[in-house]
């Protein structure tokens, strides 16, 4: 909300009040910039300081607001100058106007400015570009120049609250802070940046830095929370097996039932994951949203390319059964049947929920996708897992048969598109055999 | 009657015991696993760092020979899937191949994470492998193509090179490792690896000698 009015106020400040025929281009501008349309404003500002029907004075007026805008909300100093002086340039045969001194003004305001900050500006941009070098691990000298930077862009941050760049230092501060694998910190700065300059977006790529380093941190949250939430689990278990010594009383009915809770696992996930018979049109399903730039390749079946993590599932549902099992067997013998009850919920709760976000983090992200057929959870029985690659080979090379016809040029493995083509009579032949 | 009886009782008393000894070695089996997998959250995570990048290394010297050794048993294997002795000329076909009628042929030689890691979004330990299709000779020679009947290479390259990795790593059908530092690297690879800025590799020790050589370079 704060950031809101904060935007709302330094947009009234930038847009001038000019000439009534201005008027409507400006208020188009405000409404755009209000609704965070900042590109979408720009472009009405621009087309309206090129409109050669207006007037000069217009024009102008819709230069300054866009040089303003540049300035003040897009951090863009350099852009807002070159805006003005061309601006001004066209102004050279026209009489004296107050629109045009106050151009002339704000002109020579950022330039006294630039040139006054001159040698922390050029710190700054130094300390930027060290970010942009190439990261060694285990180079000691880059590593502690990093974060002296650090230091030191937190010392200016402090001391100089009139700086006109402090978005500008902020930024640079997000990615010191990323290069030095501090995604929090760096997370913070960005919102910074934006904070203060809501349209920086059209000046650095801020947005999808806080963005990318909030996925950064937020893994890393949830990596440590899954590990402790297991560690907690298994504390409980041992203590709870100590305890109780279901060792003692334990017999082959409840190892055979044991087993049965087991085989009904492999079971139910034979039947969802491994032989996924209802997903004939998997491409359109799984591509629905259009996220995977064409050609697609995809399989969905197990044991087919990107598939290895399926076998971890299992694994993981497995431990996670068995655990629930254990767990079970250690309250067997509590007199308290409900008590026993809302552990054993506790305990299976805390322990699917920590192996399945660790079995996301360990082997999914990006490479497993899964997908209901429809929203709703009485279809999820029809969803799948998908194994997306980016790189086509691994398809390519293991089912030539499928994938025939698709456009090579964008491969540049001579030996795999002569690989290809070896198969082209096969592949035509397994066409007209699928469409028959 | 009754000795039958006291056997039975005995016999019935001998296994009692199992289901609660099998069921605790279950117990001390959950949580060794539990407790490796923990240690692995916290303490291997891909967290950038240079003990993370020299196992990445390791481990990228132990993909190679796991295709060397793979190689030679696709070689054996050859005839019977193309029809003809040769190396395989694609690496990921040493995980699943594909017969001359375009059929796949599932060899599991390498297991499918390693098949499928050929480019920067799909890698396993932080790299990489390619399929080498030439090898610089000497000097203003042109490239050696090749030849899969008689020999085969491939190269390791770092996801993020500095990070996941500071060596590019190559092998070829002598089963000898070679190593250049990634800055060093300039997309060629020699046939005599041994000449030129390239390092060989013959055992693990070599490897931690070069990684020890390169971290006294900082």
């Amino acid at each position: 909300m704060f950031n809101y009015i904060t935007s709302l106020g330094l947009i009234l400040l930038i847009l001038p009040g000019g000439a009534p025929g201005s008027a409507h281009v400006l208020n188009d501008a405000q409404k755009q910039f209000s609704a965070k349309q900042f590109q979408d404003g720009v472009n009405v500002l621009r087309r309206a300081a090129a409109d050669k029907t207006a007037s000069k004075e217009d024009r102008l007026q819709a230069s300054l607001a866009l040089a303003r805008f540049y300035s003040n909300q897009a951090g863009d100093f350099q852009r807002a100058a070159q805006v003005l002086k061309r601006a001004l340039s066209h102004w050279k045969n026209a009489g004296p106007a107050k629109v045009f001194f106050e151009a002339q003004h704000q002109l020579a305001q950022w330039q006294a400015l630039r040139k006054k900050e001159r040698g922390l500006f050029l710190k700054i941009r130094d300390m930027k570009q060290l970010t942009f070098t190439r990261r060694t691990v285990g180079n000691p000298a880059q590593t502690g120049k990093l974060e002296q930077n650090i230091d030191t862009l937190n010392t200016m941050a402090g001391s100089r609250p009139d700086y006109y760049g402090r978005h500008e230092l902020y930024y640079t501060l997000g990615l010191t802070h990323k290069a030095c694998d501090q995604p929090f910190a760096a997370w913070k700065a960005f919102r910074h940046a934006l904070a203060l300059k809501p349209a920086m977006d059209l000046y650095m790529p801020v947005s999808r830095l806080e963005k990318e380093t909030r996925l950064l941190w937020q893994k890393k949250f949830l990596r440590t929370g899954a590990g402790n939430l297991l560690s907690v689990a298994l504390l409980t278990l041992t203590i709870t097996w100590v305890l109780q010594r279901p060792g003692r009383w334990f017999g082959f009915r409840h190892l055979a039932a044991g087993g049965l809770v087991a085989g009904v696992w492999a079971l139910i996930f034979h039947l969802w994951a491994v032989n996924p018979q209802h997903l004939e049109n998997a491409r359109q399903l799984v591509n629905s949203d259009g996220i995977y730039p064409l050609p697609l390749y995809l399989h969905l079946k197990s044991g087919t390319p990107g598939s290895g993590p399926l076998n971890y599932l299992f694994y993981y549902g497995l431990g996670a059964v068995t655990g629930i099992f254990l767990f079970s067997a250690a309250t067997g013998r509590f007199k308290r049947r409900l008590l026993a009850s809302g552990l054993n919920l506790a305990f299976g709760l805390a322990l699917c929920t920590s192996l399945g976000i660790l079995f996301y983090l360990k082997h999914c992200q990006t490479n497993v996708e899964f997908y209901p057929r429809k929203a709703g959870v009485a279809d999820l029985t029809k969803a799948c897992l998908a194994y997306p690659l980016s790189d086509p080979e691994p398809y390519l090379l293991t089912n030539p048969l499928y994938y025939h016809g698709l456009d090579l040029s964008q491969i540049d493995d001579l030996k795999l598109i002569e690989w290809l083509k070896s198969y082209d009579q096969p592949a035509k032949s397994f066409e007209n055999k699928n469409d028959d | 009657m009754i000795n039958r009886l006291k056997k039975t009782g005995r016999r019935a008393h001998a296994f009692a015991g199992l289901p609660g000894i099998l069921i605790n070695m279950i117990f001390a089996g959950f949580i060794c696993t539990g407790i490796f997998l923990v240690y692995t959250t916290f303490f291997s995570s891909d967290n950038v760092s240079l003990s993370r990048m020299r196992k990445n290394e390791m481990a990228a010297y132990d993909h190679l020979k796991e295709i060397f050794k793979a190689q030679n048993a696709y070689y054996e294997k050859s005839r019977k899937i193309v029809g003809r002795k040769l190396y395989a000329v694609f690496f990921t076909h040493l995980w699943k191949a594909v017969d001359l009628k375009g059929r796949p042929v599932s060899l599991n030689l390498i297991p499918e994470s390693l098949a499928v890691a050929v480019g920067t979004t799909k890698t396993v330990d932080g790299y990489y492998f390619i399929d080498v299709r030439q090898r610089k000779v000497s000097g203003k020679q042109a490239p050696a193509t090749i030849d899969y009947t008689k020999g085969w290479t491939v190269a390791a390259i770092p996801q993020k090179p500095g990070q996941s990795g500071s060596l590019v790593l190559m092998i070829d059908q002598t089963g000898i490792p070679s190593a250049v530092p990634v800055d060093k690297y300039a997309s060629r690879y020699p046939l005599h690896p041994e000449t030129g800025s390239w390092t060989l590799l013959p055992t693990k020790e070599a490897l931690a000698a070069l990684q020890e050589r390169e971290a006294i370079l900082f």
